[in-house]
């Protein structure tokens, strides 16, 4: 029992870190891939970040293969005009532009997955209409984590164990 | 037990209608109120309908009165290429141009209610963050008349961001691949733009920081120079600002007639012709409030 207080301390730690860790530009990084392995729209993500920007890019269901929409530079938004976008942005606008039409993509974090709104406009005298789509994309497997992607993931577990490490030495006391 | 089966059937097709209705262009039109009467963000929205397309009029708050954004034409989004947007339209997206920021709103239905996301983003050179705002808004009452009708008049969507200061920034990349913004024709370029033909700002101004700033108006260009005395001034400065609807976005900096040395940014809003008020400052300006 007396150990109770210790374990919530150490999870209430982790679960900040964690949240502080959510909001920067680091946690976007990475290779995606849609949860839905059977889409017809977005099949993968490839979001890399430096500094303040990110660029994204992005394939699109096609056959036999996946067809690439290109890599196009981010813009990125935080909670206000005087927030720091590399350790507090909470959401990319990427847009594609493919002649024909314009999808916009406003990305989000979700846990640790990513919710991506999806909104192609059409520029040809098609008449197909204007259409959005949702899409929740989770890290693929085999990602190889950038630098910074890999300290942010690291960083809480550091945090956990140097609480460990103390909550011990206070038990020993 | 036929009787239940007609009236599962007739329940059926009473909420296949009902979600119908809900999934049309008619479920945006209307007069909208931001829940948060608060809010330093969007306060009122006026969205009008016709067929397929769609206008989208926002006012954002400011004193003593909320600002006029202006109108823009908001794209249409349904569930897929094939659906009819008349009726089935579950978002709109409505970009307005301040010449400074863009603000991008994305407007989506929430039971009877509007849900918003706001995504401000900077074109000037400023060190302010492009930044998001969440809204949720509800239908007024009396829909007859404009919400802007008799309070919001005045500037752009960048006078009321969450910070207080007109949006303004660095938005990576510039240039997005493809070279357009979503819409190609994307809406509220002009909303705000230029200045009021009878606004002169030229002559000499009093501030807040005691000093004594003299203005000149060439157009939609003001220029000042502005100094803390008239003899051995501890500070003096030069500005050059871009007017915007009822926004002054401008670079300042320090000449050294005093002895201070700073720049920075500067936005401020035009009052009236008489009044001048710093929205954002940057390199340590000490004034707020122009007269004259």
């Amino acid at each position: 029992m007396d150990d109770i207080p210790k374990i919530l301390a150490a999870l209430l730690l982790l679960l900040f870190s964690l949240s502080t860790c959510s909001a920067s530009l680091s946690q976007f990084a990475g290779d995606w891939s849609n949860a839905d392995p059977n889409t017809g729209g977005m099949t993968k993500l490839s979001i890399s970040v430096s500094g303040a920007s990110a660029n994204v890019q992005a394939w699109g269901k096609c056959h036999p293969t996946d067809c690439d929409w290109g890599m196009v530079q981010a813009y990125v938004f935080a909670p206000d005009v005087s927030s720091d976008p590399v350790n507090q942005a909470q959401a990319l606008m990427a847009v594609f532009n493919s002649g024909f039409s314009v999808t916009t993509l406003f990305i989000k974090p979700q846990g640790n997955s990513l919710s991506v709104q999806s909104y192609t406009a059409f520029q040809d005298s098609s008449a197909r209409s204007n259409y959005a789509s949702s899409y929740t994309f989770t890290r693929t497997a085999t990602t190889q984590m950038s630098a910074s992607g890999l300290l942010a993931e690291v960083a809480p577990l550091q945090k956990f164990g140097k609480l460990q490490a103390t909550l011990g030495n206070i038990g020993e006391i | 037990m036929r009787f239940p089966y007609s009236c599962l059937a007739l329940a059926l097709l009473l909420l296949l209608t009902a979600y119908s209705g809900q999934a049309s262009m008619n479920q945006f039109a209307g007069s909208w109120s931001n829940v948060d009467s608060a809010t330093r963000g969007i306060t009122s929205l006026k969205i009008d309908v016709s067929g397929s397309s769609a206008q989208v009029h926002a006012w954002g708050s400011c004193h003593p009165t909320d600002c006029d954004w202006g109108a823009v034409q908001a794209k249409a989004f349904a569930s897929d290429v094939s659906s009819d947007i008349a009726s089935g339209a579950n978002t709109l997206i409505a970009v307005f141009n301040s010449g400074f920021s863009e603000t991008t709103l994305v407007i989506k239905p929430s039971g009877n209610k509007l849900r918003v996301d706001s995504y401000d983003r900077f074109l000037d050179s400023s060190s302010r963050s492009n930044y998001i705002a969440s809204y949720t808004f509800q239908k007024e009452a009396a829909s007859g008349t404009s919400p802007g009708g008799s309070a919001p008049g005045g500037t752009a969507p960048g006078g009321t961001s969450p910070g207080g200061a007109a949006p303004g920034g660095s938005s990576p990349g510039g240039s997005s691949p493809g070279g357009s913004y979503p819409g190609g024709s994307a809406p509220g370029g002009s909303s705000s733009g230029g200045a009021s033909a009878s606004l002169d700002l030229t002559g000499v101004w009093n501030c807040d920081d005691g000093g004594i700033y003299y203005l000149r108006q060439l157009g939609t260009t003001v220029w000042w120079y502005g100094e803390q005395s008239p003899s051995n001034p501890t500070w003096s400065n030069v500005m050059r600002g871009s007017i915007s609807g009822s926004i002054i976005n401008a670079e300042w900096s320090d000449v050294p007639m005093g002895s201070v040395m700073s720049s920075g940014n500067l936005v401020l809003q035009i009052v009236s012709n008489n009044q001048l008020a710093a929205l954002s400052k940057t390199g340590g300006f000490g004034g707020s409030v122009w007269t004259r």
